[in-house]
Parts: C-alpha cells; structure tokens; sequence
C-alpha cells in the first residue's frame, strides 16, 4: 500500500476564515485554526474510517476537537467521495464564541479525469454558543430587577452587603447558562496539481480556487479564496463575504523513519472589510509520526504577523492524534 | 458605504487596540492608553462585527469619564457605578471587555467618591479600573478572580476616588 509523506494541518472553519483538510499527498499549509493532522488512508479498498482528534493551545483563538470521523472511498478512477463530522470548541479573547461548541458535517466530491481533480465540498455547522441576544434579554432582566434593589453607598458597608445580595439573588433568578444554537455554512471548491506525481493534487478548501504543485518534498500552492458565511456570533445580522489570496510554500523532510518534519510559509492578502485581523504571513513547522499502521500523532508550531505587522508575533501550538481502522 | 480600505484599517486598529488591552491587564500593566482609545465613538467602526459599543460616549463636556477594562473579554459583566447613593446613567450589562462612563458634571467636586459595582458572568476574570479627568488618565484600582473554581466570588464592589482636584 502506497503511504504518502506526512500530511499537514487540517483547519476549521471559524467564522469568516477559511477551511482546509489536508489529504493524504504532499505536506501543504491551510489557513484559519490549524493543526497538524495525520496522513489519511485513502487508498482504494482501504477500510475508509478516520477518527481524528486535535487541540490548538496558546492560539488566537485556542481550540479542541473532540473527534473527528472521516469516511473517504476511493474509487478505480481515483475520484474521491467523503463526508465528516466533527465536534469542536473555541476558547480565547478572540474567539468569536465564547466557550462554543461546533457541530460540522461536511461533505466533499472530488473527480478526476485523467490528471485533473478538481473538490468540491459543504460545511455545514451548528455552533452552540451563549450569543450576544441571550447575552442582552438577561442583562435587561437583571438590570430591572437591580433597579428595585435600594442603592449601595460607599459610607455603608450594610447597604452594600444588602445591594450584593440582591444582585445575587437577580442573577439566580434571571441567569441560565443554556447556550443557543445558531447555524453557519460554508461551500468551497478547489483543484490542485501534484507534479511529481503528475496528478491534480487534492486541497479541500472552503470556498476556494487553488492551483499547486509540487517538485519532490516542495508544494507550492496558489490560492484564490472567496467564502460567504453566515457569522455565528451575529446571526442576526448580515453574512460576512472575503475575497484574498496568496501564495504558499512548503517543504517535508523524512528524519528518523517514521518521523517527519514539514516547514513552510505562506504570504496572504484580503480584499475584504470583514478580513479584520487576517494574518498576512505565516511560518508552520509541522512534526508527525506515524505510530503504525492505524495510528499517527502531530504537532504543530505557527507563527504569524498580524496585519503585516512581523513585530505581532503570534505562537499557536498545537497537537493531534489520529486513529485509522483496518488498513 | 465606506471605504473598504479605510475599514480594513480601522478595524486593524480596533483588534490591535483590543490585544493591547488584553495583554495591559494581563500583566498587570498600565491599560489606561488602549482602554481610552476605544472609547472614542470611532473606535469600533461596525457594530455588526463585535455589537460593543460605548454606554455613553464622552463629550468635550465630560471633564470626568470612567472605564472599565477586563479579560477575558468575551465574558459579559453587569456594571454600575453609584455617587452619593445614586447610579451613574449609563450603568448596565456589556460585553466585549470595556465599558464607559461618564461622570455627570453636578457630581464632581474634590475627592468624590465612587462606588463601581462589577458582576462578571464567568469566572477567571481580571480588571482594571481607571478614570481620565483633565486629559490625564489615572489607575484607580483592579482586581483578579480569587477563585476561578467559584461561582460565588464574582461580584466586586470597588470604592474610590475620582482624582478631581478642582469642580468645574
């Protein structure tokens, strides 16, 4: 069975940033949340289940996924039919969910005809979430119960300890945790190309046109990105749509068999006004090792410049596990 | 409709704010210059894209402004602030980690004491207090959660005093 290098970096789609999977070919770099992510068996005839599960510490925003289930077949033709689901949560000052779980169930077609693969793919994601709108009808409950509480003064310890336990007994009865569902989407469609093994490399992105190739180790990708997003945080508002590009560059070394080490670097641009802090170079060094023949872990260490600024140093670091059944 | 490269910018400049704030009271560092500078009306261009916005933006009549930054800035925080026994307007539940304040000129005189009442919504909080008054900004106080553990120590009642040397 014909295993490719390792694979690098699978992202999750947060809000209006684009998403990405790697395949099981040459290493690559994706955008958004990342991870290094573990080469998948999508070999024909290969039992096609993947569970996966990856955490992104010290990020901007940090995430887990719990798990990730993957059902890839491959048929004689090399086309590629797969569907995932996935549950992940986002913590962090820049998260736009605050302690949010995600839903994902994404599906994704790739044809090939002859050298020529081009994907196309759905997310579909229900992101739980405390919102803004339950945020704001619990606040205007408290504040009309705090207004009927007698007024705190600073020269009175005792009305303070009797406006403290009013406020409390208003949260008690005002405040509930229940988080509310709100649903996003996204579509994509991507092509690559793969010149060493003179194949259409396989790129899964959300909403994106890219071409790559790659020489030996080396990829090159060249991506154009467009991507409509219903904004979780906002679902009452308007649909965040982006537009960039950019160019992407990465290389993997075999060390020690079985580890590898993968580093690359990416120049991005964004033409939109919902890009807000889109980073605009980035630096992954990504290690894996495969275990055995079910069983590969990763790690990976980002670092991006904010806005080009290269002084806006970001380190994301992140891990994963991924187990493959049969073989 | 606005120009998409000046958005660009000033959105730039919002997170870059945000970041800096974060970190100040992270560290236990002086907050007061990034926490002043998103409360200009400016500030945050979009509503849509963060929904923060100032309780009460400043006038050239507000000689006295207080404000209240904190981490992590995603948790929600019920705030007042009391004079003489009385809340200040403005006073109420906000999100993104900042909230605003104007001091009603009646009530500034030398040494007057302010009451401000935090509720944070979650635990592991961190805060800084500051007050800007005749164009210098001054510290007035912070605080950590005790116990990010605990439900129940999330409410904190800070006394102070507004650094008003003259009434106006």
């Amino acid at each position: 069975m014909k295993l490719g290098a390792a694979a690098l970096a699978i992202a999750a789609v947060l809000g209006s940033h684009a998403a990405a999977a790697a395949q099981d070919a040459r290493a690559a770099l994706v955008e958004g949340q990342e991870a290094a992510a573990p080469a998948r068996l999508s070999q024909a005839g290969a039992d096609p289940w993947t569970v996966e599960s990856s955490a992104a510490l010290f990020g901007r925003p940090s995430f887990w996924e719990a798990f990730k289930l993957t059902n890839d077949t491959t048929t004689e033709n090399r086309s590629t039919y797969g569907v995932t689901a996935s549950l992940a949560g986002f913590v962090g000052p820049r998260s736009p969910y605050l302690d949010g779980l995600q839903l994902t169930a994404a599906a994704e077609v790739t044809d090939r005809v002859g050298f020529v693969g081009v994907k196309w793919n759905l997310d579909l994601r229900d992101v739980r979430l405390l919102s803004d709108a339950r945020v704001a009808a619990i606040g205007r409950a408290i504040d009309d119960e705090i207004a009927r509480c007698r007024p705190p003064d600073v020269d009175t310890p005792e009305l303070q300890r009797a406006f403290a336990a009013c406020i409390e007994g208003a949260f008690t009865r005002r405040f509930t945790p229940a988080l509310d569902w709100r649903p996003a989407f996204a579509i994509g469609a991507a092509a690559g190309f793969d010149a060493d093994d003179r194949r259409w490399a396989e790129r899964t992105a959300t909403a994106a046109a890219e071409l790559s190739g790659g020489v030996g180790p080396t990829t090159l990708a060249i991506t154009v990105n467009g991507e409509v997003v219903r904004h979780p945080a906002s679902a009452d508002g308007p649909r965040s749509t982006q537009a960039g590009g950019g160019v992407q560059l990465a290389e993997t070394f075999t060390l020690w068999r079985p580890w590898t080490i993968a580093v690359g670097g990416k120049v991005l641009g964004c033409a939109s006004a919902t890009c807000g802090d889109h980073s605009t170079l980035a630096l992954v060094l990504a290690l894996s090792v495969r275990v055995s023949d079910k069983q590969q872990l990763g790690t990976t260490l980002r670092w991006e410049g904010a806005g080009g600024d290269l002084r806006a140093a970001i380190v994301g670091v992140s891990f994963s596990s991924s187990f493959t059944r049969g073989k | 409709m606005p120009d998409p490269t000046d958005l660009r910018a000033r959105v730039a400049r919002l997170h870059d704010l945000e970041d800096q704030l974060a970190r100040a009271i992270a560290t236990g560092t002086q907050a007061g210059t990034p926490l002043f500078a998103l409360s200009h009306p400016d500030a945050p261009p979009l509503a849509a894209l963060r929904e923060v916005a100032p309780i009460e933006a400043p006038t050239a009549t507000n000689p006295c402004e207080l404000a209240v930054g904190w981490i992590p800035a995603g948790v929600p925080v019920t705030a007042y602030f009391y004079v003489d026994g009385k809340a200040l307007p403005g006073g109420g539940t906000v999100r993104g980690g900042r909230v605003f304040v104007a001091v009603p000129d009646a009530l500034l005189r030398p040494r007057t004491k302010v009451l401000a009442v935090l509720r944070f919504w979650q635990s592991g909080w961190r805060y800084q207090l500051w007050a800007r008054a005749g164009g210098l900004e001054h510290r007035l106080g912070d605080g950590t959660d005790p116990d990010v553990t605990s439900g129940s120590d999330n409410l904190v009642f800070k006394e102070v005093v507004l650094p008003i040397e003259v009434a106006p």
